[in-house]
């Protein structure tokens, strides 16, 4: 017979938590199913070290959803597994640190911070509170995802635009009294994200994924589908999903009572009232802001990457007291950077262990199957691509995709352009934190504070859904263009 | 009367105010000068032998090593400076710049400053401090220079930040004092505080962990000198050393600082020391204690199971966060994240030298030069220590490790001393000092009341002999290992 819980002393309390809460038998499960992925016998072309990260990704992806503990934490563990088991050599797990995009992650989220101190963002948000008024919600969301959509011919980078966008949304949501992580909150907040960085597939130059993947066709190809092809072909799917997208905040994330009535009683009047002259430390802000913004859109000129154009931004605030010591070392997430640097390994070691390769494997042969009725196809694409986005990230997906997917074009009778940009429009839905850098930075940008995990996965299931939606609804308009025979 | 003091307090004001601000314009000045020159070198024709890029990369070291010098803005702005000044000069492709972030022994840092800011939220040392008060009668005063001197420098395993260990060594050191009942900055008081300032910070040569000017001085060595001089190699170098001057130090302070008539007779009448009781060991200290034990074990033992330092530091980190001794909050806040960084941009320093061979192209130039030390180590380390211990006069701990080991180590194999030993023999000679602005943990000790400047600098001459006699005794034991040729 157990003792009595309550006359326990607070040692054995403490172990008494530790083996019978959720957590532990999450843990346990998750190990479970790790030995068994760990022990299966290896296809072709992954070897048996790929079959174990694949069994450490599967017991990551298990703590990561039922947020056992907090994601850096089962991030380092990921790492200490791969190189305490030899699944792969320090170097090659260590390898997301020395990406470039792992700095811009450090840039971005001290650029936030400086955004966050100054008001500047509050007298943006004071503008476009004046210009709409504030209790009409749903003509934010709209702003916020019209308006992300648009940027992204100006600003090619999906990170980039997150770092605009997210303390943009929060000042708005600040302007309307909304609380941090409440439904008003959040739903601004993922709009701005959704649009500004997840809806890529509209311009051939909105993301470099596009670039990327579009550069893999053949010169005929690459000649029938350029700039205005891309932007006609996907301009219908795209509304469906930016409407989708609408309804899906305003419904998922319905505003409380108490968060309606604070809106009906904040008048624009309220909202605009004055507040004191910009500063000259703010101006000096401001201009390297611009100063940024300016090497962003102009790195194709310079030459010069984002992550560096941010982190000079960074050393400016630095070197300038705009952004202190003792903030920089507290106010950035710090966690959440060493967590990125994983997740950037993640892809690392994918590629190094041929896991891409065998998804490709695997999906080109099913693919293969329905190469005979486009809509079929199109909907095990979707399915595969999504599939294959749990596994490996946007870009590296895009240009594997496509390579699978150019030589099933004419079995198909779908333009092999439009199988490039639905692929991409696909792969820009997820579901989970760890698939998306931007989300990251998105998350982090805003202190963890605009939404939760939780939020964001009812608009990213309903992103699925509203992709799926825009693909079989543009069916019938992509064969009166001709890109489907 | 009075209006004439205020007036006269006021104009002492002014003249201050006018100094402070002449101090700030005559280092501010410096940096345009530092960046002028820096910018001339770049520009000036290669040195014959030297590659273009080399040539930039020396002119970019020289400027960051002139800014660490003058101490303008913190390390690691400097360091991330240093990292742009790569990208954008195109001196290494961006792989190779943050190189340095994908090592091990990067890890190793945060690893091990990790389980320092873990160590640092317990209650550890002061128990120790408190045990150690209660096992000893005060009246064994020489038991107590000598015990403070030793505990002081295991306590660099603990805590590796020699400032901390001062703050917590000052007042343990006071504590005893009063209750031994010495009046401050008696030669009585002073002894048992300079014994335990200089065991507690300035002994940090012991252990590769047990400063950050230690981390820094490594992490500058290649990736496979670094795997082969880990912690318990270094452990072993400085073991005779750390005696050495324990046990010089230890008569120093009894024959410099002698015990008056009244001391003595005050010393044979107390009774046991009575201090203030911190309660039960909690679980989470002796989940620390556990953990560092463990810890430790690994490091001793990397060479039998061959796990490297880097991997059971993390695997330490983790067990610390896993059960909550440090919480999320802390893993944030109380690493030092600016340093991390810069110990990464460290580690980049050493690839991108060798990448563009500029170690080679030292050891050519100062081949001649150095061909006179070839079979006379003590002769090499005695010029090392005298330039050392000048440069000290005006550079801190951590910019003279940083320039030096970029100097010595080109040179370790002209004159035949293993590249860790030099690291060893240079941070014990930075850790020699005389006055007191020279060192940070010194105002901390100085702060207390303890001793004068004048006990102080007898004791801190005594350190410079007893450094010098250690090096001197260490020659053939080194030898004897093999690290001297």
């Amino acid at each position: 017979m157990l003792a009595e819980p309550t006359t326990l002393p607070p040692e054995s309390e403490f172990w008494t938590k530790l083996i019978l809460n959720r957590q532990t038998l999450v843990l346990l499960a998750a190990a479970i199913m790790g030995l068994v992925v760990w022990n299966l016998t290896p296809v072709t072309p992954l070897d048996e070290n790929g079959m174990h990260f694949l069994a450490t990704l599967l017991v990551a992806v298990i703590l990561w959803v039922f947020e056992v503990f907090d994601e850096y934490i089962v991030g380092l563990l990921l790492l200490l597994f791969w190189v305490g088991l030899s699944i792969a050599p320090a170097k090659v797990a260590l390898g997301g640190f020395s990406e470039d995009s792992w700095f811009f992650t450090i840039g971005a989220l001290g650029l936030a911070v400086v955004l966050a101190k100054s008001s500047l963002l509050q007298r943006l948000s004071l503008r476009i509170v004046g210009w709409i008024p504030i209790r009409c919600q749903k003509a934010y969301y709209c702003f916020l995802l019209g308006a992300g959509v648009f940027a992204a011919p100006l600003l090619p980078s999906g990170k980039v635009r997150a770092v605009v966008a997210v303390p943009v949304s929060q000042a708005l949501s600040d302007a309307c009294g909304f609380a941090g992580k409440s439904n008003g909150a959040a739903a601004l907040s993922l709009a701005a994200f959704v649009g500004f960085s997840e809806m890529c597939f509209m311009f051939l130059t909105g993301g470099t994924q596009n670039l990327l993947a579009w550069n893999f066709l053949p010169p005929q190809a690459k000649a029938e589908f350029g700039w205005l092809t891309w932007f006609v072909a996907m301009l219908p799917a795209s509304l469906v999903v930016t409407v989708s997208m609408v309804l899906a905040v305003y419904f998922l994330l319905p505003l409380s009572e108490n968060e309606k009535n604070m809106l009906r009683a904040k008048t624009s009047a309220d909202s605009l009232a004055p507040i004191d002259p910009i500063s000259r430390q703010e101006k000096v802000t401001l201009f390297i802001l611009i100063l940024t913004v300016a090497g962003w859109l102009t790195t194709s000129l310079h030459g010069l990457g984002e992550a560096w154009v941010a982190l000079a931004a960074l050393l400016m605030f630095l070197l300038n007291g705009t952004l202190t010591e003792k903030s920089f070392r507290n106010d950035l997430d710090w966690g959440l950077i060493v967590y990125f640097g994983v997740l950037n390994s993640l892809a690392v070691v994918a590629e190094r262990l041929k896991v891409d390769r065998f998804l490709m494997l695997q999906g080109g042969q099913m693919l293969k199957g329905f190469a005979a009725e486009p809509l079929l196809f199109l909907l095990a694409l979707f399915f595969f691509v999504a599939a294959v986005r749990f596994f490996i990230r946007k870009t590296p997906a895009a240009a594997l995709i496509t390579a699978a997917l150019i030589p099933l074009s004419d079995a198909t009778g779908i333009h092999a352009g439009l199988l490039v940009a639905v692929s991409i429009m696909v792969g820009e839905c997820f579901l989970l934190s760890y698939q998306d850098g931007n989300y990251q930075i998105a998350f982090a940008g805003s202190g963890r504070a605009a939404f939760s995990h939780e939020q964001a996965r009812k608009i990213l299931a309903a992103k699925y859904l509203a992709t799926l939606v825009a693909i079989v609804m543009s069916i019938p308009y992509w064969r009166w263009l001709g890109f489907i025979r | 009367m009075i209006n004439q003091v205020e007036a006269a307090k006021s104009a002492t004001g002014k003249v201050f105010w006018r100094l402070e601000n002449a101090k700030a314009l005559l280092l501010a000045g410096r940096v345009p000068l530092i960046l002028f020159v820096s910018a001339a070198i770049a520009l000036l024709e290669p040195v014959p032998g030297l590659a273009p890029k080399a040539h930039l990369f020396l002119a970019t070291l020289f400027g960051a090593v002139a800014l660490w010098m003058i101490a303008v803005v913190a390390e690691y702005i400097v360091g991330l400076l240093l990292l742009l000044s790569w990208v954008v000069l195109d001196i290494v492709p961006v792989k190779t710049a943050l190189g340095g972030f994908s090592q091990d022994s990067w890890f190793f840092v945060i690893g091990a400053l990790g389980i320092a800011a873990a160590i640092g939220n317990t209650p550890l040392l002061a128990r120790a401090a408190h045990y150690m008060l209660r096992a000893i009668p005060v009246r064994c005063q020489r038991t107590y220079t000598l015990c403070l001197l030793a505990a002081g420098s295991v306590c660099g395993l603990l805590l590796p930040a020699g400032k901390a260990r001062a703050a917590v060594a000052a007042p343990v050191s006071q504590a005893i004092a009063r209750t031994a009942g010495f009046k401050p900055r008696s030669n009585g008081a002073a002894a048992i505080s300079l014994a335990a300032f200089v065991g507690f910070s300035q002994m940090s040569f012991l252990f590769l962990t047990a400063s950050e000017v230690c981390l820094i001085a490594w992490n500058f060595l290649p990736p496979a000198t670094k795997a082969d001089f880990g912690w318990l190699p270094w452990f072993l170098v400085a073991l005779p050393a750390g005696l050495c001057v324990s046990a010089t130090m230890f008569v120093a302070i009894r024959w410099l600082l002698p015990l008056s008539e009244d001391e003595s007779r005050l010393l044979t009448q107390s009774a046991r020391a009575v201090v203030d009781e911190l309660g039960p060991m909690s679980r989470r200290e002796r989940i620390a204690l556990a953990i560092m034990v463990a810890t430790v074990a690994g490091w001793v033992t990397a060479s039998l199971h061959g796990i490297s330092e880097a991997w059971i530091a993390l695997a330490a980190l983790l067990a610390l966060l896993l059960l909550d001794v440090l919480d999320d909050s802390g893993f944030r806040k109380s690493l030092d994240w600016g340093q991390v960084l810069f110990y990464g941009v460290l580690n980049s320093v050493s690839l991108v030298a060798t990448e563009l061979k500029v170690d080679s192209w030292f050891m050519r130039l100062s081949d001649q030069l150095l061909r006179g030390f070839a079979g006379q180590p003590f002769a090499f380390l005695l010029v090392v220590f005298v330039l050392i211990s000048l440069l000290r006069l005006g550079l801190r701990k951590s910019a003279t490790a940083a320039l030096f080991t970029v100097t010595l180590l080109p040179l370790s194999q002209i004159v035949g001393i293993h590249p860790g030993v030099l690291i060893v023999a240079a941070v014990m000679a930075s850790e020699c000092f005389l006055l007191g602005y020279q060192d940070g943990p010194y105002q901390i000790a100085y702060s207390a009341g303890g001793f004068t400047h004048a006990q102080a600098r007898k004791v801190l001459c005594a350190k410079y002999v007893a450094t010098l006699l250690a090096l001197a005794v260490c020659v053939p034991y080194w030898r004897f290992l093999g690290y001297i040729r």
